[in-house]
């Protein structure tokens, strides 16, 4: 199944650790909870307002975004589809890690901002956001 | 050849220049392609036109058609496990001409064999048989490398390219029950093991939302970083103090970074990058002209 979808995910600064916990379990690979590394601020400068990554991603993973976003369902009833995910692959990949919980599944569904298909630049510029430049990783 | 006949030296390829100043001098070429990436950090998935790149390959050094001797002396375990050790309690022994490993109550118990030496970018192609009937994860590597989880309840055959995300001065062939709290007596079996070195030092990245994606516009393969996040990397490489790097760009051409102190660790960041070549040291001017020639070649310009 090809990677034919962008995403473009933005949080608070501080909710940086609860998404790198669930990112943890949604990235296939092994470096999720390096998901949400880079910065940003109004005017790209000191304090960090945002963190924020950008994605290619399957069909079948949009899907699974836009059924947690859809705002038809009760946040609750998401917050649980998504502690339901991430506990059943923390069980298996990451059993020594502490999941996140779920309130943090619920806060996390709350504040995080989904730009689908919508090009770095143009989320950024959507979002007023400018990202605070660093050191490569 | 024929007596009395002249000897003809046809003119060899630019691509073949290429790739015999940097044999010679031990030079690194990465030209992204479904053929040279894969889309997982543990070499396992081949690449693709748009998908995102875990992993890739130097073939300045031939890559996979160059690929060193077995370095696993006992991987069948016809009659013993001679050669292989265990850390945390794990017992191992040969069952039925496989290797049964058996779990202790000591957290994360492991099963290796060591292979020497090796730097950080330096990998190894690692084939085994698995059956996993405990309820734990166990994670497949070198020691120091990048990791194939085998999920609880799961076998088959595995081939994967574990690379060094540091130096180490006796790497090891790892198989670790990935548990603080394994349940004791429970027990996996794994057979067949091979390993492989394959030659260059390679480039990784584990976190999919920081993978370049591969594209292909024109027939020319690119990588495709645009989105700040992005690049594959490279732990300390020792000795590269004085490196010359030289990318390709697409239709844009060639850019030449020189004296480059890159001994910490590298991480590849250019957009829009068709190739990049890495000299340890500095090529002669003539050879410099050549890399750079088959750099803007390959950006088409």
């Amino acid at each position: 199944m090809s990677w034919n979808h962008y995403l473009v995910l933005i949080l608070p600064i501080e909710r940086q650790s609860i998404g790198n916990a669930i990112a943890r379990s949604l990235d296939p690979d092994m470096g999720g909870d390096q998901t949400f590394t880079l910065t940003a601020s109004a005017d790209g400068n000191l304090p960090a307002t945002k963190t924020l990554c950008g994605t290619s991603c399957r069909e079948s993973f949009l899907q699974t975004v836009q059924a947690l976003s859809d705002s038809n369902t009760p946040l609750a009833n998401c917050a649980a589809a998504l502690k339901q995910m991430v506990d059943a692959d923390y069980a298996v990949r990451w059993p020594n890690e502490t999941a996140p919980t779920l309130a943090e599944c619920e806060a996390f569904l709350s504040w995080i901002a989904v730009y689908i298909d919508t090009s770095w630049d143009e989320a950024l510029n959507q979002s007023g956001l400018q990202v605070i430049q660093t050191a490569p990783i | 050849m024929t007596p009395g006949a002249r000897h003809i030296i046809l003119n060899p390829s630019l691509e073949q220049q290429v790739k015999t100043i940097l044999r010679r001098s031990g030079g690194s070429l990465y030209l992204p392609s479904p053929a040279t990436t894969f889309q997982d950090s543990a070499g396992e998935i081949p690449g693709a036109v748009d998908a995102p790149v875990g992993f890739l390959m130097d073939i300045g050094q031939g890559g996979l058609s160059n690929i060193g001797p077995n370095q696993i002396t006992n991987g069948t375990f016809d009659s013993d496990t001679t050669g292989w050790t265990t850390t945390n309690g794990m017992t191992i022994a040969s069952v039925s001409g496989q290797m049964q490993c058996t779990l202790g109550a000591a957290g994360f118990p492991s099963v290796q064999f060591a292979l020497g030496a090796i730097s950080s970018g330096e990998g190894y192609r690692i084939e085994f048989d698995y059956n996993n009937t405990t309820s734990h994860g166990i994670w497949a590597r070198l020691e120091n490398g990048t990791i194939k989880n085998i999920p609880s309840g799961t076998s088959g055959h595995a081939q994967i390219l574990s690379i060094a995300q540091s130096n180490s001065a006796n790497t090891k062939v790892h198989f670790m029950t990935n548990s603080s709290s394994p349940t004791a007596g429970q027990n996996f079996i794994i057979d067949n093991v091979t390993a492989h070195k394959v030659p260059g030092r390679h480039f990784y990245q584990l976190t999919t939302a920081n993978k370049p994606v591969l594209r292909q516009t024109s027939g020319r393969y690119w990588m495709d970083m645009a989105d700040g996040t992005d690049l594959l990397t490279m732990g300390a490489l020792t000795g590269y103090t004085a490196a010359t790097l030289i990318h390709s760009v697409l239709n844009t051409g060639q850019i030449t970074l020189e004296n480059q102190n890159i001994s910490a660790g590298y991480s590849w960041t250019q957009d829009n990058s068709a190739g990049l070549i890495i000299c340890p040291t500095a090529p002669s001017p003539r050879n410099l002209v050549l890399l750079q020639r088959y750099m803007s070649k390959l950006a088409g310009v």
